[in-house]
């Protein structure tokens, strides 16, 4: 027996049209649950037939921009970066130097005996050594213990008390 | 394959470049701009990325290797360039990441580019409560039916990391609307 006469000796019936409706019927359920994952997000009806124009307008600008910001070869951009650094140099030559010399001047000898004897006296040797880390104390000859030995044995103390 | 290769030889071509450029566009500025758009939801916001994106593309295309897909490499300038404009619009207005993508979607409904449903809009408000890496995942995944072997190229995180990301993300999106529903 066919499969054809089978199904006639069912009785069942479908409407008519049914098969070829089945195609369009299928495609609106799809559209429908691809509709569902849709984000809801729209854009104007024109927008991406003008984003080609949009954007192939933007390169050509920059292309002729790039052209035109060269000097030589090399873009402005590097002139002025060349320019700022030497501007920065010769600001730090006429200025920063000066300041530091006037200063320096500026400051007498009473004020830095003041500081040696107030201020420097708030750190201990610890925090000097933190500090100063690249002097090594141990290397220096005139701390070696012999050298003080025959400073002391050599210098009368009174006198030593005197000139300190 | 080879029709992505020749593509790329005609884009690397001064001589071809530009119309090269123009079949790019043709075939790949709705793609972009829709992954664009899910990450920073306002119109203008995704335009001016996506034009940047391309213009990028158009700079670099000599640096392109070929490493990966064309298409993998132009989604992650995308990406990157939709994070990082997110970022600093962030810390322009001196909020956090998450407060600005819960404002922005807050606002949806006043938007003209927006006509989604009531459900629509509810899914949005709970992706916007995501973590960033799980927002993207979610979105590529759930949207735009991405693999997770191209995901792993775009994103450049492993294809178990993204699975996880994209589990916990449905855990939380599913929690965060029946908690809605019940409201």
């Amino acid at each position: 027996m066919s499969k054809q006469n089978k199904y006639k000796t069912t009785g069942f019936q479908i409407p008519k049209g049914y098969f070829s409706d089945f195609q369009k019927n299928i495609a609106k359920k799809t559209e429908a649950i691809h509709k569902q994952k849709a984000t809801g997000f729209s854009v104007s009806a024109d927008y991406f037939s003008t984003l080609d124009d949009a954007i192939l307008n933007k390169i050509t600008k920059k292309k002729t921009a790039n052209k035109l910001l060269k000097l030589n070869g090399i873009s402005i951009k590097k002139w002025m970066a060349v320019a700022a650094t030497v501007l920065i140099l010769i600001t730090l030559w006429f200025t920063i130097d000066k300041k530091q010399t006037t200063e320096w001047n500026n400051i007498s000898s009473t004020e830095v005996e003041l500081w040696v004897t107030e201020d420097l006296i708030e750190f201990d040797t610890y925090q000097i050594f933190e500090a100063y880390p690249e002097i090594d104390l141990s290397d220096t000859d005139i701390f070696k213990d012999e050298n003080v030995l025959d400073y002391l044995s050599n210098k009368d103390v009174e006198l030593l008390l005197l000139d300190n | 394959m080879d029709s992505e290769k020749q593509l790329i030889r005609a884009l690397k071509n001064e001589a071809t470049k530009q119309r090269a450029f123009k079949t790019l566009l043709a075939e790949y500025k709705e793609r972009l701009y829709w992954h664009i758009r899910k990450i920073v939801i306002i119109h203008e916001d995704a335009d001016d990325i996506l034009q940047n994106t391309f213009i990028k593309i158009f700079k670099n295309i000599n640096t392109f290797k070929a490493k990966s897909k064309l298409y993998s490499w132009m989604y992650r300038i995308a990406t990157n360039e939709a994070i990082t404009f997110i970022n600093k619009k962030a810390k322009k207005q001196q909020i956090s990441l998450e407060q600005l993508q819960q404002d922005t979607v807050q606002n949806l409904q006043a938007d003209v580019y927006f006509n989604g449903s009531e459900i629509q809009l509810r899914l949005q408000q709970a992706i916007a409560k995501l973590p960033q890496k799980q927002r993207l995942v979610f979105n590529m995944k759930y949207f735009d039916e991405i693999k997770y072997e191209d995901m792993s190229e775009i994103l450049e995180t492993s294809v178990g990391a993204l699975k996880a990301s994209y589990h916990h993300a449905v855990k939380k999106i599913e929690a965060e609307l029946k908690t809605n529903l019940t409201d």
